[in-house]
């Protein structure tokens, strides 16, 4: 039973990682960006949505719904002022744009230390801490709520992009961003957009998992490590392909942690992306996919 | 004329730097000269496969930790010296970097990035978990310092003209690649990698050669990291010093032969003598990255050529 | 087979579920200028990439003077001899024209460690070769004087000229030009197909991909036509004009067969 009790954690988790994988493989898909900023965005989600709750009195829907949000708007500014500057000059976006998310990411870091300061935060849940009971495995009412909001988002992210004109228009984007922009695309809407998203999908999964762990200022930094083995996992740009390299991380983790060893969990994902470049560098999921 | 008169410059450069330590007495700066040192290595070895052919080495502290732990271990456990134990730790991360770079070169760019992170993830677990061969958090110490001719080096200035061989050596080398046909590959590839394949150049192979060479000149400076400070823990394997020698490179100027070094030498200053700012030292850090890949993406060593051609435009 | 320059085998390659290139066999004859034509979407510059070791091939071989080139990294097979220009201009643009024709000429360098480390006798009297050839390439191209310009300050024509010196650099047997006139007016057609022939004369054997078909008809030795992949006809400029199925294809865009 403790098998089926880590599966259901380890789907939870992963679902949770997929959100952050999802909007981190987009983002580098459509702009072909590594956003090393994509953990902070993460804990920005968790910590403005914790700072509301506690000074602003809001409920934690309400926290969650607003600490998104203002995370989003954080995204348009750093991608308008920073990214948008990139694009224009005749620099390797990748290197640069990597470089300039790594400054993003380390300012957000000391910004949310100095703001929040150093004591690691833990999100009082809106629920009872009672867990549920399916047969013999136990569900926490957190985790639940969780699960279903991911799942939620995601569906919504996929319909969206599949079926709304800015959705075509970031999928025109993706395959082809010269043609698309001759077309009529705008294309700097569409990257503004995309990375809003990213940013929103990172703080979603930020102020979710805050009252399940501790958010602490430096918590995107192993945020960021896990996206990106996911990431590669499932194909740099492949949407579907994150969502399912997420959940075999999450279950190969909660497995290994409870059958093996729970110090080296991490070692887990490191190890696949090396085996994976190794033998199928296109990630577990074959060619990039259309988002 | 022109290599004669460099050639003479050099050399006036090499004896000021001899000549140092007669006019730097205070000790404190002296240790600031060789911690100046020991990052110009490491810079020197990350501009190689950085700033030169552009693969961006995300994990690259994971071979500088690698070098000192195999160095510290070497002494503490076999009794190594310090002159077999920086070897020692030269072909560790020399092998590491030859095993990561067929697994993350052939696919360059992104999956390079990832590839050297996620090593430099499990070499930081292993540090830290791995109580009984790296004592974990507590870290290693004792480790005893270097002897030549049967003197041990106590003082601060025998490790400043240790490390002065070492990154003149370390310039040495890198200007003898840079300017010959392997320098040109290495240009080659970054500049237009298919181009470069349809004239016979392997960029695979010359891209191993600088990532090899990288990690080698990564695990030397770990080496005399470890001898010099004789204790070392996982802090040396923190992205922090990652983000410390990305910041040297970039300031000073990446694909450049000295700007790794002027890198290191101006963001050593910063750090230690702006020791009240140390809290915002990472914040700054950012800042200076972003500004310099906006704005100076050349890096400080081109700063007189820009000025320069503003000066022209004026006039 | 093995005893001619160049040929293919049943070169056949595969996207998924489209055949750009269906089992293509020809052969190019030492010292001959070839051309390769076709509509658009004929999978010329699939077969190109293919032979020139960007692409994998799905089915069937290559074999150059004796060699078997099936399966070759790029690199490789430009280092047996065959060497090829890019359809979109591509220069090593930060580098200044003398260098990227030294950069050019990789195969005539010494990049072993030790020979560079300790400037051996051999390693400089490799360099001064390398001098020596680029400078000869320089003077063949007409780019002497623009030897200290940057590559991407060059303009357009002379970038596409700047391209054939560093092939040209590479000593190439075989020089596969994809479409090297194009987006060219006629002034710098004409002097691209005079320095054409001129490498010709050098002894070296050249492929064109091209669809300026006043340039094919008058430099080329011999002609494949492709279409849809396919082989549809092969022989001299005045066999194929005449060719029905080549018409055919053609049909709608201009094929001017006044020789």
């Amino acid at each position: 039973m403790i098998f089926v009790q880590q599966l259901v954690n380890g789907l939870i988790i992963g679902g949770v990682y997929a959100l952050i994988a999802v909007g981190l493989t987009t983002i580098f898909g459509l702009m072909n960006v590594v956003n090393f900023a994509h953990g902070e965005f993460y804990m920005l989600g968790g910590m403005i949505a914790s700072l509301l709750m506690q000074f602003a009195d809001l409920n934690y829907f309400l926290s969650l719904v607003a600490a998104i949000a203002l995370v989003m708007c954080i995204g348009y500014f750093v991608e308008k002022i920073l990214l948008k500057r990139l694009r224009n000059k005749k620099t390797d976006i990748l290197v640069a744009g990597a470089l300039v998310t790594i400054g993003v990411s380390i300012f957000f870091q000391n910004v949310g230390l100095l703001v929040f300061g150093s004591v690691p935060r833990l999100i009082t849940s809106p629920f009872s801490t009672e867990p549920f009971k399916l047969g013999a495995i136990l569900l926490g009412r957190m985790n639940f709520f969780a699960a279903l909001v991911t799942v939620g988002v995601i569906l919504f992210s996929h319909f969206f992009i599949k079926k709304t004109t800015l959705g075509m228009a970031m999928r025109a984007t993706f395959q082809d961003k010269d043609v698309a922009a001759l077309v009529g695309v705008h294309i700097d809407r569409v990257f503004s957009f995309t990375f809003m998203l990213g940013a929103g999908l990172a703080a979603t999964a930020g102020a979710l998992l805050g009252p399940i762990y501790i958010i602490y200022p430096n918590v995107g930094e192993s945020v960021i490590l896990k996206a990106f083995v996911i990431v590669v996992l499932g194909g740099m740009g492949n949407f579907l392909g994150a969502i399912f390299a997420a959940l075999i991380l999450g279950v190969s983790e909660s497995l290994g942690a409870a059958y093996i060893s729970a110090e080296y969990r991490d070692l887990i994902g490191f190890v696949m992306v090396l085996l994976i470049l190794l033998f199928r560098p296109s990630g577990l999921f074959g060619k990039i996919n259309r988002i | 004329m022109k290599k004669n008169s460099s050639l003479i410059l050099y050399g006036i450069v090499v004896l000021v730097l001899l000549a140092l330590p007669l006019v730097v007495t205070n000790d404190y700066d002296i240790h600031i000269l060789v911690m100046i040192g020991i990052f110009s290595l490491l810079a020197i070895g990350f501009n190689l496969i950085f700033g030169y052919l552009g693969q961006l080495s995300l994990g690259h502290t994971a071979y500088y930790a690698i070098g000192a732990y195999a160095s510290a271990l070497a002494a503490l456990k076999w009794g190594f010296s310090f002159w077999l134990g920086f070897l020692f730790a030269g072909v560790v991360t020399g092998i590491c970097g030859f095993l990561i770079g067929v697994i993350a070169l052939r696919w360059r760019s992104h999956f390079f990035v990832i590839a050297t992170i996620c090593f430099w993830g499990i070499i930081h677990l292993i540090i830290f978990n791995w109580i009984s061969l790296t004592n974990g958090p507590v870290g290693l110490g004792n480790i005893p310092p270097p002897s030549l001719l049967g003197m041990e080096f106590s003082s601060k200035i025998h490790f400043y003209y240790l490390l002065l061989a070492f990154v003149l050596a370390a310039l040495w080398l890198t200007k003898r690649f840079i300017s010959s046909p392997i320098g040109r590959s290495f240009r080659a590839i970054h500049e237009n990698e298919p181009l470069a394949e349809s004239v016979g150049i392997s960029a695979f192979r010359f891209a191993m050669l600088a990532f090899i060479l990288s990690t080698v000149l990564a695990g030397i400076a770990g080496s005399i990291s470890a001898h010099y400070i004789s204790y070392i823990s996982p802090e040396i394997a923190e992205f922090s010093v990652m983000i410390t020698i990305l910041v040297m490179v970039v300031l000073g100027g990446k694909g450049t032969l000295i700007g790794p070094v002027i890198g290191a030498a101006i963001i050593v200053f910063l750090q230690e003598y702006l020791r009240f700012t140390k809290e915002f030292r990472l914040p700054i850090f950012g800042l200076v990255l972003i500004l310099g890949i906006v704005f100076l993406p050349r890096g400080i060593v081109t700063l007189p050529d820009i000025i320069a051609s503003y000066w022209k435009r004026a006039k | 087979m093995s005893g001619s320059f160049f040929s293919t085998q049943d070169l056949t390659i595969r996207f998924g579920g489209l055949t750009a290139v269906d089992h293509l066999n020809f052969e190019i004859l030492q010292g001959e200028i070839l051309s390769l034509i076709g509509p658009n979407g004929a999978g010329k510059t699939t077969a190109f990439n293919a032979i020139t070791g960007f692409l994998p091939l799905s089915e069937g071989s290559i074999h150059f003077c004796g060699k078997s080139l099936t399966g070759l990294r790029a690199f490789q097979i430009a280092q047996q001899g065959l060497v090829r220009t890019f359809q979109q201009t591509s220069v090593f643009p930060e580098v200044t024209v003398e260098e990227c024709v030294v950069m050019g000429a990789h195969k005539s360098a010494e990049t072993g460690i030790l020979p560079v480390l300790l400037h051996s006798s051999r390693y400089r009297k490799k360099e001064e070769e390398v001098n020596e050839q680029v400078r000869k390439i320089l003077t063949f191209t007409g780019l002497t004087e623009k030897s200290d310009v940057l590559a991407m300050n060059l303009s357009y024509g002379e970038q596409r000229l700047l391209e054939i010196a560093v092939a040209l650099a590479a000593a190439p047997k075989l020089l596969l030009l994809d479409e090297p006139v194009s987006g060219m007016n006629p002034e710098e057609s004409r002097s691209t197909m005079e320095l054409i022939l001129a490498v010709r004369k050098q002894g070296i054997t050249v492929l064109l991909v091209e669809h300026d078909m006043n340039v094919v008809m008058d430099i080329s030795d011999r002609i494949v036509v492709l279409n849809y992949g396919k082989k549809i006809a092969e022989g001299s400029p005045q066999e194929v004009c005449e060719n029905h199925e080549v018409i055919e294809a053609y049909l709608g865009s201009s094929l001017k067969c006044s020789l």
